[in-house]
């Protein structure tokens, strides 16, 4: 019996691990080609797992001719402006609706709700044009504004803001506390599972978004990553060894970050599926 | 309760940001659709541009194409992710390294992918017709021919939406009370019985979450479209999405108002999902 157990426990695992492998596979290959030498003119045909011409050739030519920097700062700059937006203002209104009693309070979370069946690509001509007329076309505020109110973080918010108990606000609120300092010093450390999964929810969204910094950019000097590499590969396609090289130092910080905080990314992605 | 005033302060920030950025585009996106419109002149055209795209073989095109694919990744995806989760779920050591590994092409950036794949789909060189030219088979031509250029983007996004779906499965398995498995047991029913009888049936909500958030997911598909067969789709036209078509429409060949229709008829058809999608979900309860 214990031995069949076993047995079973032993071949689930290898599945899962051959499973994995193909997972990995394409990681695998961007980081051997990045660091084979004759892949700056060709594919190393057959693959190799550890490149027998191995060099820094590609890096040096792909820091050479790619503003990674650049990039990365501008995607920072943008995504912690996002992120930081949607935690205050998910926070603010979560409050309001969870906890507050105001005339068209109801109207307003079916407003909230009805923004979530809106996807950006539906408005991006538009809001493209808007962009132009309100002078934003080209500057970074223009990535940052659109995606400040988040439907689907404040929603999250209300939801979660909903199962603390009424009786820690009335206290603080006979103490003579403004609701503002209620939700500030009461509310929000109580929130800090729920804020967690959002800053990082929000930051996944917000770093890798193309469609919209596509539309919305035109000087290269405030090109976020994604646009940047896109860009560069127009020119450098045929150079697959570089074009591997700036693949790498373009996903690997952040998958390296999110195995950091995967916890946190989990807990959100849960908290969607619950969203039904 | 006191003066009530003070919560509109609250809600402010985020109503002015909706109104102004999602839903004053939202109606204006409708208005530009019954319109002739370049950046600098707009004319009143009424249905006309209703008509020139229904009768636009590129939409329809794009609108076939945008179908397909969500149809078929949802085919090979979800079954799959079901499997794989039930694995995760039953295996009792070193789940967690294998739901990070599972999950990290969902968090990578589609653009950078798609310069990878590009190359692993290579004719020549790529790692893919290696390996089928190991296995004694000829290679494909994946994405530089029509008829694999579709199953190249399919299998793309298998890898790339597999870990999301394992992860919401696996969520959903663990809210499976295990004494149902048990009694199950006694009764005599095998592993396959319990799968089909139990697992499958009480994890309707989740897949029918799944089967929503895929099909919308699918009908904005736009950035590994453009990294392989640029705005247009190429090879040609064979992967071109909706979005992709409304993005050529605009910023390829200025026509605004062409792309604000395309963006209606996206919206009406992601609208009429969710409503079968609440109905479907109203019946069950």
């Amino acid at each position: 019996m214990r031995k069949s157990i076993l047995l079973k426990q032993g071949s689930m695992g290898a599945v899962l691990a051959v499973i994995g492998v193909i997972f990995l596979l394409p990681f695998i290959y961007m980081l051997s080609t990045s660091f084979s030498r004759q892949a700056n003119i060709a594919l190393p045909y057959p693959p190799q797992l550890f490149p027998e011409d191995f060099s820094f050739f590609n890096y040096i030519v792909m820091l050479k001719s790619f503003s990674v920097g650049l990039y990365y700062f501008n995607s920072g700059i943008v995504t912690s402006s996002v992120v930081g937006g949607v935690l205050l203002i998910s926070s603010l209104a979560g409050y309001a609706i969870a906890k507050g009693s105001f005339r068209g309070k109801y109207f307003i979370f079916l407003l909230i709700l009805a923004t979530m069946m809106v996807p950006f690509q539906i408005i991006v001509v538009p809001l493209y044009i808007l962009m132009l007329k309100i002078k934003l076309y080209d500057t970074r505020l223009a990535l940052i504004l659109p995606v400040m109110a988040n439907g689907y973080s404040i929603f999250l918010m209300i939801q979660y803001m909903k199962s603390i108990p009424d009786e820690l606000l009335d206290a603080a609120r006979i103490d003579g506390c403004n609701e503002f300092k209620i939700m500030w010093q009461i509310v929000l450390p109580l929130c800090k599972p729920v804020l967690a999964a959002l800053a990082v929810l929000n930051f996944l969204w917000n770093w890798n978004s193309f469609l919209w910094p596509l539309i919305a950019l035109e000087d290269m000097n405030k090109f976020t990553i994604p646009i940047g590499i896109a860009f560069y590969q127009q020119q450098f396609s045929v150079y697959y060894g570089t074009m591997m090289a700036a693949a790498t130092v373009a996903i690997i910080p952040v998958l390296i970050l999110f195995v950091l905080v995967q916890r946190y990314v989990v807990r959100g992605i849960a908290l969607t599926g619950l969203k039904l | 309760m006191r003066k009530e005033g003070h919560w509109y302060l609250f809600v402010a920030p985020a109503l002015g940001l909706f109104l102004l950025f999602i839903l004053y585009p939202l109606a204006w996106n409708f208005y530009l659709s019954f319109t002739k419109s370049s950046l600098i002149r707009t004319t009143w055209v009424g249905l006309f541009q209703y008509v020139r795209i229904a009768s636009d073989p590129t939409l329809l095109n794009a609108l076939y194409n945008t179908l397909y694919l969500t149809f078929f990744n949802l085919l090979t995806q979800l079954p799959l992710a079901l499997l794989i989760a039930t694995l995760l779920n039953e295996i009792k050591y070193a789940r967690t390294p294998f739901r990070i590994i599972y999950f990290l092409p969902y968090v990578t950036s589609i653009v950078v992918a798609a310069i990878i794949w590009t190359y692993m789909f290579d004719p020549d060189e790529g790692i893919f017709n290696w390996f089928l030219r190991l296995l004694g088979f000829r290679g494909l031509l994946w994405l530089s021919h029509p008829s694999t250029s579709k199953l190249s983007v399919i299998i793309f996004n298998l890898w790339h939406w597999l870990g999301y779906q394992i992860l919401i499965y696996l969520a959903g398995l663990q809210t499976i009370p295990p004494q149902l498995y048990e009694a199950a047991e006694i009764d005599g029913a095998n592993s396959l019985q319990k799968f089909s009888k139990i697992t499958i049936p009480l994890l309707k909500p989740t897949t029918v979450f799944l089967v929503i958030t895929g099909t919308i997911g699918g009908m904005q598909t736009f950035q590994q479209i453009y990294m392989f067969g640029t705005a247009v789709g190429n090879p040609g036209r064979s992967i071109q999405t909706v979005v992709a078509y409304i993005y050529e429409s605009g910023w390829v060949l200025q026509h605004f108002g062409i792309g604000a229709t395309a963006a209606v008829l996206l919206f009406l058809i992601i609208m009429a999902i969710t409503v079968v999608n609440v109905k479907f979900l109203v019946s069950e309860k």
